[in-house]
Parts: C-alpha cells; sequence; structure tokens
C-alpha cells in the first residue's frame, strides 16, 4: 500500500508540473529525468517510450574501460579466462584512422534495433523487443541456435559456454542460451540508468546519456536535436536505440 | 476368444479395485513431509494447498509478465519465492535435500530447471547495485516529499 501511494505521488507530480521538469532535467544531476523514467510495478511498458543511449566518442577516454566493468559486475557476467568464448555484453573498441592517426575510442553494446536482425531471424520467438524498444532475449525459450549472433552487424552477442552458477538474483544467467546487454532492463523499470552509463559519469568523462527518444525533453532528445548523432552502419537502416557522436 | 477378453477384464479390474483400497487406506501422515527451512514472512501468497497445488502456474505466468511486458509485482514472482523461503547466507543449493525447492522436487522425482539460471538463494547482488538503488531510493524520497509539501526539504527549499 505505502508503494502504491509514493506512486501516486510521484506521477501526480509529474502530470502537473511537466516544465518545471523539463527545464531542471538538463540541468548537470542525472538526478530528475530519472525520476521522471519511474514506472508503476504493475502498469506493463508501453510505446509511448523508447529508450536510447548517445555516446560521445570525443569524451570516451582511450584505455578507460570503467564501463566494462561496471557492466560485468552489475550483471555477474564472470570470465573464465577464456577471452575467446567468455560472454561480453559490452566491449571498448578502438579506431585509428588510417590517413591521420587520429584514435578514437567508443564503447560497443547491443545497439537496440528498431528493426533488429536478431528478432528476424530467431526461431524460436525467444530474441524480442519490448514495446519500449529495448531488445531482449527470452532465455526461457532460447534454444542456442545462435542465428541472432550471426545476424548481429555489431557483434554484440554471446553464447554461454559454461555452467553459470551464483547468479546475480535480477540477472539469471546460464549454459546454452545467447545473452547481450539488456540496456540493465532491471534498473530502467524501477527508473534508474544503465550501469555503464553510471560508471561513465562517475569518471567524470560524461560520455554517455540514457534516456527516453520519445520525449522531446530528455536530456539526450535535446542533445540529438543540437548536436545529431549517427548510428553505426546506417546503411543497413535498423534505426538504432543507441546513437554516437564524434565518430 | 470372447470370454477369455472378458475374464482379462474382470482380472484387470479385480486388480485396479485392490489397488485402489488399499491406496485409499494411506493417510497423509503416513507419508514422510519433506524437512524444509522456516519461510521469512508469516504467510504465503496463497493457501498452501494452493501454492502445492499450482506454484508453477503462477510463476510461469508472472515469468512471462516480467519478461515481455517488464511487470515486476512481487506476489507470483521467483525472486521473491527465493527470498522468503530461501534463507539468507545459507550454504545450501538448490540440489541438496534441504533446499526448500529441491525437498519436494526431489520426493517427487520432478526436475525443474529454473535454477540453471536463476539464483537459488537470496542476497547475491553486487555492490554497485546496493549503491545505485539506494541512491535512486533517496532521490525519489526527496522528490516526493518535495512534490507532497508535508515536510519541507534541502530539494524543497531551493525549488
Amino acid at each position: 500500500m505505502k508503494e502504491m501511494t509514493v506512486n501516486f505521488s510521484r506521477r501526480h507530480f509529474f502530470e502537473k508540473s511537466a516544465t518545471a521538469v523539463a527545464g531542471l532535467s538538463i540541468a548537470p544531476g542525472v538526478f530528475l529525468s530519472q525520476v521522471a523514467q519511474a514506472k508503476p510495478a504493475d502498469q506493463a511498458v508501453t510505446i509511448e517510450k523508447r529508450w536510447g543511449m548517445l555516446i560521445d566518442a570525443a569524451k570516451c577516454a582511450t584505455g578507460c574501460n570503467d564501463c566494462v566493468t561496471a557492466c560485468h559486475e552489475e550483471n555477474g557476467v564472470t570470465s573464465h579466462g577464456r577471452p575467446e568464448t567468455d560472454a561480453q555484453w559490452i566491449r571498448k573498441v578502438k579506431l585509428r584512422d588510417k590517413a591521420t592517426n587520429h584514435v578514437i575510442s567508443l564503447p560497443m553494446m547491443c545497439q537496440h534495433c528498431e528493426t533488429a536482425p536478431c528478432v528476424y531471424v530467431c526461431p524460436t520467438g525467444a530474441s524480442f523487443k519490448r514495446a519500449d524498444g529495448i531488445v531482449l532475449v527470452d532465455k526461457h525459450i532460447c534454444i542456442g541456435c545462435r542465428y541472432c549472433m550471426m545476424a548481429c552487424p555489431y557483434k554484440a552477442r554471446s553464447f554461454v559456454h559454461e555452467t553459470v552458477t551464483d547468479q546475480v538474483e535480477y540477472s539469471p544467467r546460464g549454459k546454452g542460451t545467447v545473452e547481450s546487454c539488456t540496456l540493465c532492463v532491471h534498473r530502467v523499470d524501477e527508473g534508474g540508468t544503465p550501469a555503464c552509463v553510471e560508471a561513465c559519469n562517475k569518471a567524470e568523462h560524461g560520455a554517455m546519456i540514457f534516456g527516453d527518444l520519445k520525449d522531446p525533453n530528455s536530456a539526450i532528445s535535446i542533445e540529438l536535436e543540437k548536436h545529431g548523432g549517427k548510428q553505426i552502419r546506417a546503411d543497413l537502416k535498423l534505426n538504432t536505440g543507441v546513437r554516437y557522436q564524434g565518430i | 476368444m470372447l470370454q477369455l477378453q472378458q475374464l482379462m477384464h474382470k482380472t484387470i479390474l479385480a486388480i485396479l479395485g485392490s489397488a485402489f483400497l488399499t491406496l485409499s487406506s494411506v493417510t497423509l501422515a503416513d507419508i514422510s513431509m519433506p524437512d524444509v527451512a522456516k519461510p521469512k514472512g508469516e504467510k504465503c501468497v496463497a493457501p498452501t494447498d494452493e501454492m502445492r497445488a499450482s506454484h508453477f502456474e503462477k510463476i510461469l505466468h508472472q515469468r512471462d509478465k516480467t519478461m515481455h511486458q517488464g511487470i515486476r509485482t512481487k506476489p507470483h514472482s521467483l525472486k521473491e519465492c527465493i527470498n522468503c523461503h530461501v534463507p539468507e547466507n545459507t550454504t545450501v543449493r538448490f540440489g541438496d535435500d534441504k533446499h526448500f525447492c529441491s525437498a519436494c522436487h526431489i520426493q517427487t522425482a520432478v526436475n525443474i530447471d529454473c535454477f540453471q539460471c536463476h539464483a537459488d538463494r537470496p542476497g547475491n547482488i553486487p555492490e554497485i547495485h546496493k549503491k545505485a538503488m539506494a541512491a535512486l531510493e533517496t532521490n525519489l524520497k526527496a522528490e516526493d516529499t518535495a512534490t507532497t509539501g508535508t515536510e519541507p526539504s534541502a530539494t524543497g527549499a531551493t525549488q
């Protein structure tokens, strides 16, 4: 009952003062934009929102691996000391322009495509897109065929090759299924931000912005409108939820 | 030929009848119930008989709602079953006959694969998540106070 009351007053607040929130959400703290994302636990996600991320490669520091560490700690993704088969939800990529020797570095993970190839090829319906744009694997139905891994142009998915024990309680992982970045869906559903974005802000790089692409007043939409953002492999017309600047 | 068939039917019926009589004389007291840890909560989400008969249907229904629609209510979630029925900091794992889920499933010879992926005991939450959720909770509380205006707070004052 207590929870219900809290949720009501929270929603009530946003109904009444949407403009105030819009103004405040672009202030330095990500604080208010986080609250705006909170959804009551008993309500289904809707197409009213589309979660996305904007990554500024110019701000992403070469050699910094904080987003990767945070992601893997958050979701209990552990290494078996075999990099070729270890699961990898996010990775750092270094790009060097051969003509100028200019090096940029960026995090690469599931791009949460609108028309996701992984969803298209999945024979069981395990690979799916939620109404709010988050692409996930329903491991209850995944048969581990790995078609999605072949189909993904971003090499974002991993197959779990070995028995997993001591899973984190909100992040089930098991042998024989495919997995990838969930955009920290367990946090997002409670009004939080993904662990990678949080780690990037904590390291004071501020290279990653998370938010609702359908809300014109969200920090991500404002930044996209002002400076734009590119899709990687835009030629594939996948309408990715993750966009990049400085590439 | 027909007579032989009738004889066989009668024999089968007689065997089934005697088997039924034997079974019906067995009471609940004769069955040794598995020994499980005491749950944390006072009352389950449904009466014990109902839970014994259909807990898997409830969990299955909730599973799809959570996975596909992001509905994260507590009553029928597997995570909450574990939080209540398996003690924290326990060394008992799924597969041991002392684990709440294993106890009955071993006795009834039912194989479940929930715990090939899901955590079989509560409390495995990394520090990074604990900190993030604590910060979020503080922010939400501050917001609520500022909204309702019942208690003037630092956040309320700056607005």
